[in-house]
This record gives C-alpha cells, sequence and structure tokens, in this order.
C-alpha cells in the first residue's frame, strides 16, 4: 500500500510539472513585423536612393507597404557622410551622383522606433572590358506557322579574373516596345529581362531572350553575393518557412551596390 | 461498386459460415494400459506418456471412475470409450486440442458462446496439464532435489512457426527465459520435479505444463495455440495477454504486438503493422502520412527497422498511408523505444524488429485478404520434411480508397511555385490519359532445418511504389498548327521502393551456445521525375521530343554481414556479443531538362561494430543488461562507443521499478525535403563528418509497472539528447542557361523529454487500453537562431484509447487518438522588394521558427471483425467493417501559403475524413 501512494504522490508531482511545461508556448520574435523594409541598389555614377516602407499585413491588398517618411537618413561612403533628402514619400536620395565609388565601402543609419536601422555594403569594381560579337540581334518569328530561320547568338564578354559575380540587364529603350511575330499564346507584358549569372565571364543571347523588338539597352552589373542571396530565396510552405535574408541591421529588405557598364543592342525581326 | 463488393462479401461469408465440417482426430497415438481409476488420473496419464494436450472439468473427472483396458488401442477409440464410461463427450481442435465435455450443446456453447442461453461457467473448464503432484510419475524422483537445465522451444501448435520473443518461467521461482530469434529457449538450476513451466506469447493463450514426465536431455517443444474470441479458457494462476499488445515488465521500453490479432484493430484499408504501432504509448499517432514511427520525439529514420535480419531504408507505400509489411508474412514484431541493447544500433531513437513468417510445417494453406485497397494472397507450405516455405504477394488496385488518398496528394500539386520547372500543366489545354499508379510488395521465405542444431533461412522482401501523375496534354485541334506526332505531355512520376533479401544460419551448438549469423543484401530507390515534354521540329523535318523539368534519382545498397551469438552460463549470466560489417553506398542524382546534372553525388562508407553485453539477474528481483558496442566508421576515420545498460527491479510481486539509459550514434540521415510537392519527399545521405555529421543521442529512462493478472499500469519517462541533427534546402540559382544547385545542411541539436502512461486491459473479453503521452521535442539549429524551438514532431499531449470487446464471433474495436497539433510556422506580414531591373519579389516574414500550433488532431475508428468459423471450430478467416475518422473530422496536415493579388492566401492541406472500408480475409484451411 505504500508503494502505492508514494508512486500516487510521485504521479501527481510529475502531472503537475510537465501540465507546467506542457502549457508553455514558444514565444518567438514578435517585433519582426515592426522592423522596415528597405531597398537600396547603389550604382556607380547615380544619385544614393533608398526606400524605406513598412511590411503590409497579410491580407492587404496594397503592392508596397505604407511608406516611412520624416526619417533622418544617414549615408557614408566611407570618405564623406551627408543626410539623405527624402524626395518623394519614403524615397530617401541624395543630390550628388558621385558618392558611389569602386572599392569603397558604404553605409546608412537612421533611428526608427527606438531601434538603430543600418546596413553596410561594398562598391565592386566597374566591370572591365564589356564587350559584345555583335551590336545588332536578328530574332526570327516565334510563331508557329511562321518559316523559322537560323539563329545567331550574340556573344558578350568580359573580363572576369578575380571571380566576381554579374548580373546582365536587358532594358528596351521603347515605352512601348514592338512584340516578334503576332503574339499568339504570349500575352506577357514587357518587363527588363533580368539574368542573374553568377561568376562566369560571357553570356550567349538566346532565341527566346527577346520577345519584343528595339533599342535595347544592355547593362553588366558587378554585384556583391549579397544580391542573390538576398533576392531570391524563398520558401511559401509552412513546412519550412523562414525569414529572408537580409543585410539590414534591426530592418529588413537590401542594401547593395553595385557596378555597371552598358552597350547598346539593336533587336529586330528576322 | 462498393455496394456490389459488400454483397460479395457477404454472400461469401454466409458461405463460408454454412460450410461445416468435421475435424478428424488426426493422432497415431496408441494407448495401451489397464486403469481402474477416475477419469482424471487416466487423462494425466495420457497427457504425460503421449503429449496430448487435453481439456477437461477436473471437478467432474475427478467423480467419474474409469476401468477400462487398453492394448495398442488408437486414441480415438480410447477417448470414444472413455466418454461412453464417463458419459461425456470430447472434441478435437484443429490444434490438436482435445475438449472433454458433458453434453454436445456445451462443445457448441464454448464455440459460440453467444448463442447459448446462458454464458459459460468459465469456472469450471481447466488447462489439465496442471498435473497434482500427488499423482507424480515415481521416475521422476530420481530427479528429486536435483538441479536439472531444460532446453526448449516455443512454437505455433498449429503451424509449428518458432515464436520468438515468448516468456517461458518456472512458476513460484524466479526462473525465467525469453525465446530468441528461432524460439529457442533455455532455463537452468530447475528445482526438479514439482516444477511447472508456463509460458506467454501475445496473443496466443498461454500455457501450463508440467515438468514430470519431460526428459531433460531433450528438447522440449510448447506449443501455443492463438487466443480465439470463443474460448474461455482459464487458468487459475497464470497471467495472461490475449490483447493485441504486450509489454515485458522485465524489460524497459519494449512493445509487442501480436500480427495474429492485428485484423481486429480498425484499419484503413489494409491491417498495417507499423500503423498500429503508432497507437501505443510514446509512439505519435498523429501522422497519417507516414508510416514511419515517431517515437519518443525521433524522427522515422531515427528508428532502425530490420526485416529478418536486414535493414528496411523505406517502410512507406502510397505516401507513406500504408506500411510496407504485408501482415501476413509477419509472425512477430518487437518495437524498442529506447535504451536498447548493445545488440542494435546505427539509430538515434528505436529499433523496430520484424521477424517474418516461416510458414507452417505441417500442412500447405492458402490464404489471402481483399480489401478496397488491395489484394493480398499468401501460400505457406511443408517443404520436404524439414523445411517450409512461405509465399505472401500484396498489390493494391484502383479502388475508391486508393484513388481517395492519391488525390489528397495530387491535386494540390499545382498550386505550390516550385523551382525548377515545377510549373504545372498548361492553362487552356485538356488534361488527359491518367496512367494507373500502384503499389506491391513480395515475401518469400524459406526455411530448411540442417538436423536438430542447425536451421537455415533465406527471406526476400521487395516493395514498390509507382504514383504516377503524368498526363497527356491534348491540343485542340483548331490549335494544333504543326503537325508533331508528339503531343505535349507532363510526366509526374515517383518511384520507390526496397528490395532486401537476408540468408541466416542459426546454430544451437549446445543448450548453452547459440548463434545467428547472417548475410543481407537491402537497397533503397527513390525516383522523382517531373518533366514536360513536347515535340519540336528541326529545320531538317525530323522531329524529337524534348524534356524540361527535374529528374531525381536516390539510391541506397547495404551489404551486411552480422553473427549474433548467445552464451548462456546459468541462470543468473547469460552474455550476447557478436560483430556487424556493412558497406552501403548512396546515389543521388539532381538533373535538370533532361540534359545539365546539377548535382551528383556518389559516396561509399564501411561500417564494423563489435559488441557484447551481459545479462545478469544476481538475485531473483533484480536483472540489468551492460553492454558495450564499438563501431568504426570509414568516411570520417573514427570509432564511435556506445555504452548501454538497463535493468528492472521486482520490489513486490507486482510492482516493477526499470531504468535505462545509454549513448546511441546514427551515420546515415534521411533528409526530408522542405517542399514535400515538388520534389522526391526524402533521399538517404551518409554522414561525412563536416557538413553532415555523425549523430548521437544520450537516453536515459526510468519508470515503473504495476501488474496484476488483468491489468497492467505502466509508467515510463525519457529524457533524450540529440546532437548532430541535419535539415536540408536546395536554392535554385541562375538563370535558364546555366543554374546551380546549392544544396544547404542545416546542422543543429535537440532534446526530447517526456511520460507515458499505460493503463492496459490484458485479459478478458474487454481488452484494450488507455494510454497518455505527454512530451517535448525541441530543436536548436543556428540557422533558426539561437534558442530553442519545438521540432515539426512535436505534440505536447497525446490521449489514446484502444478498445476492443469480444462478443461470440464479434469482435468490437474503437479507437479514440487526441494530439496537440503539431507546431508550423506562419507568416505574420509579407514585403515586396524590386529588384535592380525593377521587377518584384514578395516575401514573407514570420516570428519565428514553429511558433504556430495546428488545431489538435483527433480521431474515433471503429471495426466490427466477424470471424468465420467452421462448425469443427476453425477459423477459415474474417470480414471486417472499418470506419476511419467516424465523425470526418478535418485535421490539418500543414498549411501552405501562396502570394495571391498581393495577399497572402493561407491553404489548409488536410488528412483523410470518414473513409470507411471492409476486409475479407480467407484461408483455404
Amino acid at each position: 500500500m505504500e508503494i502505492k501512494t508514494t508512486a500516487k504522490q510521485l504521479l501527481f508531482l510529475l502531472i503537475v510539472t510537465l501540465t507546467y511545461v506542457a502549457c508553455k508556448k514558444d514565444e518567438g520574435d514578435s517585433t519582426i513585423a515592426g522592423r522596415p523594409i528597405i531597398e537600396a541598389y547603389l550604382i556607380n555614377d547615380k544619385a544614393v536612393s533608398l526606400k524605406v516602407y513598412e511590411q503590409k499585413g497579410l491580407l492587404d491588398t496594397a503592392s508596397y507597404g505604407a511608406a516611412i517618411t520624416g526619417l533622418n537618413i544617414t549615408f557614408s561612403n566611407g570618405a564623406k557622410t551627408i543626410t539623405l533628402n527624402e524626395t518623394a514619400n519614403g524615397v530617401y536620395t541624395s543630390t550628388a551622383t558621385d558618392l558611389v565609388v569602386p572599392g569603397n565601402s558604404c553605409s546608412f543609419n537612421f533611428n526608427y522606433n527606438g531601434k538603430v536601422i543600418s546596413g553596410e555594403t561594398t562598391v565592386p569594381a566597374k566591370p572591365v572590358a564589356f564587350a559584345s560579337s555583335s551590336s545588332e540581334q536578328g530574332v526570327p518569328n516565334p510563331d508557329p506557322d511562321s518559316s523559322s530561320t537560323a539563329f545567331t547568338a550574340v556573344n558578350f564578354t568580359w573580363n572576369n579574373s578575380n571571380k566576381g559575380y554579374y548580373l546582365m540587364v536587358f532594358r528596351n529603350q521603347d515605352d512601348t516596345p514592338n512584340r516578334i511575330g503576332s503574339g499568339f499564346g504570349r500575352r506577357n507584358a514587357y518587363e527588363d529581362r533580368e539574368e542573374y549569372l553568377g561568376q562566369v565571364s560571357a553570356y550567349k543571347t538566346q532565341r527566346m531572350t527577346f520577345q519584343f523588338s528595339g533599342y535595347y539597352d544592355v547593362y553588366l552589373y558587378h554585384i556583391n553575393p549579397e544580391y542573390n542571396n538576398i533576392l531570391n530565396s524563398s520558401s511559401n510552405s509552412s513546412l519550412n518557412l523562414t525569414n529572408p535574408p537580409t543585410n539590414i541591421k534591426n530592418g529588413l529588405g537590401i542594401f547593395t551596390a553595385m557596378a555597371c557598364d552598358s552597350l547598346l543592342l539593336h533587336v529586330y525581326e528576322q | 461498386m462498393i455496394k456490389k463488393i459488400l454483397i460479395a462479401l457477404l454472400f461469401v461469408a454466409i458461405l463460408l459460415k454454412q460450410a461445416d465440417a468435421q475435424q478428424r482426430l488426426l493422432s497415431k497415438v496408441t494407448v495401451t494400459g489397464f486403469y481402474t481409476t477416475t477419469l482424471d488420473v487416466v487423462l494425466d496419464t495420457l497427457v504425460k506418456n503421449h503429449h496430448l494436450k487435453i481439456v477437461f472439468d477436473r471437478k467432474l473427472a475427478e467423480k467419474k471412475l474409469i476401468s477400462e483396458r487398453f492394448d495398442e488401442t488408437p486414441l480415438n477409440l480410447v477417448l470414444k470409450s472413455l466418454c461412453k464410461s464417463a458419459e461425456l463427450n470430447y472434441w478435437v481442435e484443429p490444434d490438436g486440442t482435445i475438449y472433454l465435455v458433458r453434453t454436445p450443446e456445451e462443445v457448441r456453447s464454448l464455440q459460440r458462446a453467444q448463442r447459448a442461453a446462458q454464458p459459460v461457467n468459465t469456472q469450471t473448464i481447466r488447462t489439465i496439464t496442471t498435473v497434482k503432484t500427488d499423482t507424480l510419475n515415481k521416475e521422476s524422483k530420481k530427479n528429486a532435489l536435483k538441479l536439472f537445465k531444460l532446453t526448449g522451444r516455443v512454437v505455433d501448435q498449429l503451424s509449428g512457426e518458432s515464436l520468438p520473443g515468448a516468456v517461458v518461467n518456472i512458476e513460484n521461482t524466479g526462473i525465467r527465459a525469453t525465446t530468441n530469434a528461432d524460439g529457442y529457449f533455455t532455463l537452468t538450476q530447475i528445482p526438479a520435479d514439482t516444477c511447472v513451466i508456463a509460458t506467454f506469447y501475445v496473443g496466443y493463450l498461454s500455457d501450463r505444463l508440467a515438468l514430470t514426465a519431460i526428459n531433460p536431455n531433450e528438447t522440449l517443444t510448447i506449443g501455443l495455440s492463438v487466443a480465439r474470441n470463443n474460448l474461455e479458457e482459464v487458468t487459475i494462476k497464470s497471467k495472461k495477454n490475449d490483447g493485441i499488445m504486450s509489454t515485458d515488465k522485465r524489460k524497459v521500453s519494449v512493445l509487442q504486438i501480436s500480427p495474429a490479432k492485428l485484423a481486429e484493430l480498425p484499419n484503413l484499408g489494409e491491417k498495417d503493422i507499423l500503423r498500429s504501432f503508432q497507437l501505443m504509448p510514446g509512439v505519435s499517432a498523429s501522422n497519417e502520412s507516414s508510416s514511419g514511427a515517431y517515437v519518443r520525439g525521433g524522427t522515422p529514420d531515427q528508428n532502425l527497422v530490420l526485416f529478418d535480419g536486414f535493414t528496411v531504408y523505406q517502410v512507406d507505400h502510397l505516401y507513406g498511408f500504408f506500411s510496407a509489411f504485408n501482415s501476413n508474412a509477419v509472425k512477430d514484431v518487437l518495437l524498442y523505444k529506447g535504451g536498447f541493447s548493445a545488440k542494435y544500433g546505427g539509430r538515434l531513437s528505436s529499433v523496430t524488429e520484424i521477424t517474418g513468417k516461416e510458414g507452417t510445417k505441417k500442412d500447405w494453406n492458402v490464404g489471402g485478404d481483399l480489401s478496397l485497397l488491395s489484394a493480398n494472397v499468401y501460400l505457406e507450405t511443408p517443404v520436404k520434411k524439414s523445411g517450409s516455405f512461405l509465399l505472401a504477394l500484396r498489390k493494391s488496385y484502383q479502388g475508391p480508397l486508393y484513388n481517395k488518398i492519391f488525390s489528397q496528394f495530387n491535386k494540390t500539386t499545382t498550386a505550390t511555385m516550385g523551382f525548377g520547372g515545377g510549373r504545372g500543366p498548361g492553362g487552356g489545354a485538356q488534361a488527359a490519359t491518367t496512367p494507373t499508379s500502384y503499389f506491391y510488395d513480395l515475401n518469400a521465405k524459406y526455411t530448411l532445418n540442417l538436423g536438430k542444431k542447425d536451421l537455415l533461412a533465406w527471406s526476400v522482401y521487395q516493395g514498390d511504389d509507382d504514383l504516377d501523375n503524368s498526363r497527356t496534354i491534348n491540343i485542340p485541334s483548331f490549335l494544333n498548327t504543326t503537325n508533331s506526332s508528339i503531343s505535349p505531355s507532363v510526366t509526374d512520376k515517383t518511384t520507390y521502393g526496397n528490395l532486401g533479401s537476408s540468408i541466416k544460419w542459426s546454430r544451437r551448438w549446445n543448450s548453452d551456445l547459440y548463434s545467428n549469423t547472417l548475410v543481407s543484401y537491402s537497397s533503397y530507390h527513390s525516383d522523382r521525375d517531373r518533366t514536360n515534354t513536347i515535340g519540336v521540329t528541326n529545320e531538317d523535318g525530323t522531329e524529337k521530343s524534348v524534356s524540361t523539368g527535374t529528374i531525381e534519382r536516390n539510391r541506397l545498397k547495404d551489404w551486411s554481414f552480422k553473427s549474433d551469438w548467445e552464451y548462456q552460463i546459468n541462470n543468473q549470466i547469460k552474455f550476447l556479443f557478436g560483430g556487424y560489417g556493412s558497406a552501403q553506398n548512396v546515389m543521388y542524382k539532381y538533373s535538370q531538362n533532361d540534359t545539365s546534372v546539377l548535382i551528383d553525388q556518389y559516396k561509399n562508407a564501411k561500417t564494423a561494430t563489435v559488441y557484447g553485453e551481459g545479462e545478469f539477474s544476481p538475485w531473483q528481483k533484480l536483472q540489468f543488461k551492460a553492454g558495450v558496442r564499438e563501431t568504426y566508421y570509414s568516411q570520417t576515420g573514427k570509432t564511435y562507443f556506445e555504452p548501454r545498460f538497463s535493468g528492472t527491479y521486482l520490489l513486490t510481486d507486482r510492482f516493477t521499478i526499470k531504468a535505462a539509459t545509454g549513448k546511441f550514434y546514427q551515420f546515415i540521415n534521411r533528409v526530408v525535403r522542405e517542399d514535400i510537392l515538388s520534389g522526391s519527399r526524402d533521399f538517404w545521405v551518409l554522414a561525412n563528418g563536416n557538413s553532415i555529421p555523425v549523430g548521437n543521442a544520450n537516453h536515459y529512462i526510468a519508470g515503473f509497472s504495476y501488474e496484476t493478472d488483468k491489468y497492467l499500469f505502466d509508467v515510463e519517462g525519457y529524457y533524450k539528447t540529440l546532437n548532430g541533427l541535419t535539415e536540408y534546402a536546395q536554392r535554385l540559382t541562375g538563370n535558364r542557361m546555366s543554374s546551380t544547385l546549392e544544396e544547404h545542411f542545416y546542422n543543429g541539436r535537440g532534446y526530447t523529454s517526456g511520460v507515458e502512461f499505460l493503463l492496459q486491459k490484458k485479459a478478458g473479453k474487454y481488452t484494450g487500453w488507455l494510454s497518455y503521452t505527454m512530451a517535448i521535442a525541441r530543436n536548436q539549429f543556428n540557422d533558426y537562431g539561437s534558442s530553442y524551438y519545438s521540432a515539426n514532431q512535436d505534440a505536447r499531449n497525446e490521449f489514446k484509447s484502444v478498445n476492443m470487446y469480444k462478443l461470440g464471433n464479434w469482435t468490437f474495436s474503437a479507437t479514440l487518438i487526441f494530439a496537440t497539433g503539431k507546431p508550423y510556422t506562419a507568416p505574420v506580414a509579407s514585403y515586396t522588394i524590386d529588384n535592380a531591373s525593377g521587377a518584384s519579389r514578395n516575401y514573407l516574414t514570420i516570428s519565428g521558427k514553429n511558433t504556430e500550433r495546428m488545431p489538435a488532431y483527433h480521431r474515433l475508428d471503429l471495426a466490427a471483425t466477424l470471424d468465420l468459423i467452421k462448425i469443427d471450430n476453425r477459423k477459415t478467416g474474417s470480414i471486417s467493417f472499418s470506419l476511419f475518422n467516424v465523425y470526418n473530422r478535418t485535421n490539418v496536415w500543414y498549411k501552405e501559403y501562396t502570394i495571391y493579388n498581393n495577399q497572402v492566401i493561407t491553404t489548409n492541406v488536410n488528412y483523410l475524413g470518414f473513409t470507411p472500408n471492409i476486409t475479407l480475409s480467407l484461408k483455404w484451411k
């Protein structure tokens, strides 16, 4: 009997202890939803521009969160420290266009909700010896009933002895570019085409690279690896949701520098 | 369709019930002797001299005087004349057990207790095998007071199959033994004559046998028969367990299951061994999509699954809703929930050891099951005098149940935004041609007794799943401007499976030394093909098909050698020792667009292990095991030392305290892909000591049990630390021309802790148990932060109630499961960023890993099983009706988030709702 009683007491104790543990809930970091989003691409020979805005509620149908206005943002390029002006709601820019210097380290900081939000990045060197095999690109009509003709790729090359990371953007100069072919089955609107290239030193165009004709600015960006790490990761299942990577302290988003060179390419329907 | 099947099944059932037949007494025993005594003495003598099993009412027999003379008289005539003079009738069970009853009605009432107007007076029938000490054979007096040794084997009375893990003890002494893999046991220092040997095995009637007529120099064979609904056997002293689950109070954290009784539990399509473990305390029950065991906060890959000695790497059929083992081919299943013996290793949490059936040694038989999911046939036959063979085949068909589960997985595929080509079928075109999906498995086992000491067994298992969700896109003709003969198609095919085989040689060198040596091969494959194929006409007019998408392949091969030895010095000391060696190679290949291979891994590893363990019982009340295991692993070039300990102490007859501890290493991991729908769900990788560390765990277990004849109350608490856990993520980067697939292995640690309560009613018309587990499983991965979070499998409270009630030939069962919802990660906000060229991307922010909880999981299942019994009391099969998730509870499996129109849409992916099933099981004889 005695044993039974001891067992009962033990049991009771166990239950009490475990009930406490069983009811404890994981709190997590509840402050994260209040962190600001920063979007800044520092490009050589261009003004510094930082967009700062709030996150959205899950059911908010707006594209972007509300702009955060009235901030006092300090920007430093390693040599010079300035305060950015708010040129539009939540957009903070510099007037000078010579602040982003290859090789330099840039940083920003501001106070928001009692916390110092800051970020830092290094400006990569300008691409060297960016060249193309041709300044013209003929694209065959992709429609099913067209008599397809051969496609000759344009080869872009540059010097990448330091194993840098590169990104290429094709931007049509027209406001409303012309679609190649009748557009059968392809209703997508024109968008600048961005190709993340990684550590390579050449890029060859493909038949499907261009769906619109006209004059294109071909930008080659020498980027930091953070660009790709931050932007190209997402997971949408609850089985493994993680917070998106960022290089902003006490905030979210991206603050990265890149150095750019460009070429002109004429794209026409063959 | 279902109606038709139901009607057909009922019709067959009725036919069978009417097909009464008479069981003949096949014994070739002849009796010689002159008796002028009471009937009980005559029967006792018959039992002793001819090793018969006779059940009768002793009180009644004591009053019946017999005066008969037999001269080489066949047994049936002897029984006839005995019955005539005692005014009794006899009845023979197919297993050879003879019943002596007063009236034929009593036989009937025995067989069909529910038909008798009054319930059987259970007190009147006893097993005869308890011989009164005053009727002892004089010869045995020679042995009196001399301690002797006894070796024996426990087998199924009907089929002659050995029963591993049966408990044999000498009543009123502390002498006990557990049978080994071939059913053998050795008891030493038996204090001669007056002893009764009692044998228990889950799902079987327990047996008591007087040792008086036994020659200790010969191997004693103890035959047990399956506990049946309608036989009321009462043994006065012995404890018994005719339920489905048993726990041995002298072992720590071990569960045993009786496949013979599985059909009586509610099931989803198939009686399922691994699924039924999920009803036991300490094994999580809220994972419908995995047959694997989540034991005490561990994941299924931390559970070693052994089938006839070889490792099985994949235990799922049909996305995990069914286990890969055909219960018709399984004899015995043991689950070690922690702190297990040094004999086992290579996994962090638990061991499931499955022993395949050998097949009958007595007479051939054919049987099978038919359910709404699959058809299952088996054949067993003796081969010559000393061998037996079993073949079991199972294949699913695309019936309503199969399709229901299949669509559960495939209707949501297009909603996910997978990487690399998982773009779903095209919009306007119609999908057609649904190919067939199926799973099958095959078990074959050939057992050969070479003389009295050697046994050879060859076992093969193969199981495969072919899950095909491919579609051919039919483009309407007015749109089809090309005259390509290759129509566009979407391939979405997952195939996976196992092939394993082992050859085992067991030898009883003498009554003390036993060895079990095994060579085995096991392979696992998993392929996932998600490609879109289109026909392309080249400039020269030739046609070719071009595929875009991803193809994944994972192959694992494992060649192993194992030798386990048992040396029993006396009842107090037994040594286990042995060695294990294995060579594994694992291939994982991820290719895209049928040309570029993004990941191509090919790894080899060799493992060599030695172990030794002593089982000591210095006093009757104390029993403990201490062992060590040392493993060399070639990938790291290191050796790993694992000490193990477990012990039990009987405080009183009924009250036992127990404890176990040990260190455990794991060298191979199954990594689970984060997005379960856009790739092969999981694959095996070998630890390399860097990105994938060798996992290790420490177990600390303590508990007590209080056991009476009919009830068991058991409490166990555990604490387990886990180190070197690995999670996996793939990130596809780059453009269409040159993409690279980055592999990220996240490493972390964790701990689990909990208390399990079990209250079981082991015997009687009503059996079942209540179990409650409170558990914590928490992990810490640096990639998710520095603090511990609830692991994915964490279920804080889990309550299970399993109830089975026997009413005549019917068994009714109900299982209720309640579990705290699993933790999940939910977004708290979203934001959008434009990239450098202005294209916007959406992101979700979370407050922390696994901070949210799903709604509680609960479910009630019901089943009714009718045993199909012939007039001679043979069970020829059963028909069972099963209702899964009776009140159609919507249990959430996981949540999916999609961003549509800037809003974050949450979609619940649910588990199965109400699902009925009917299963017919039949055997020829």
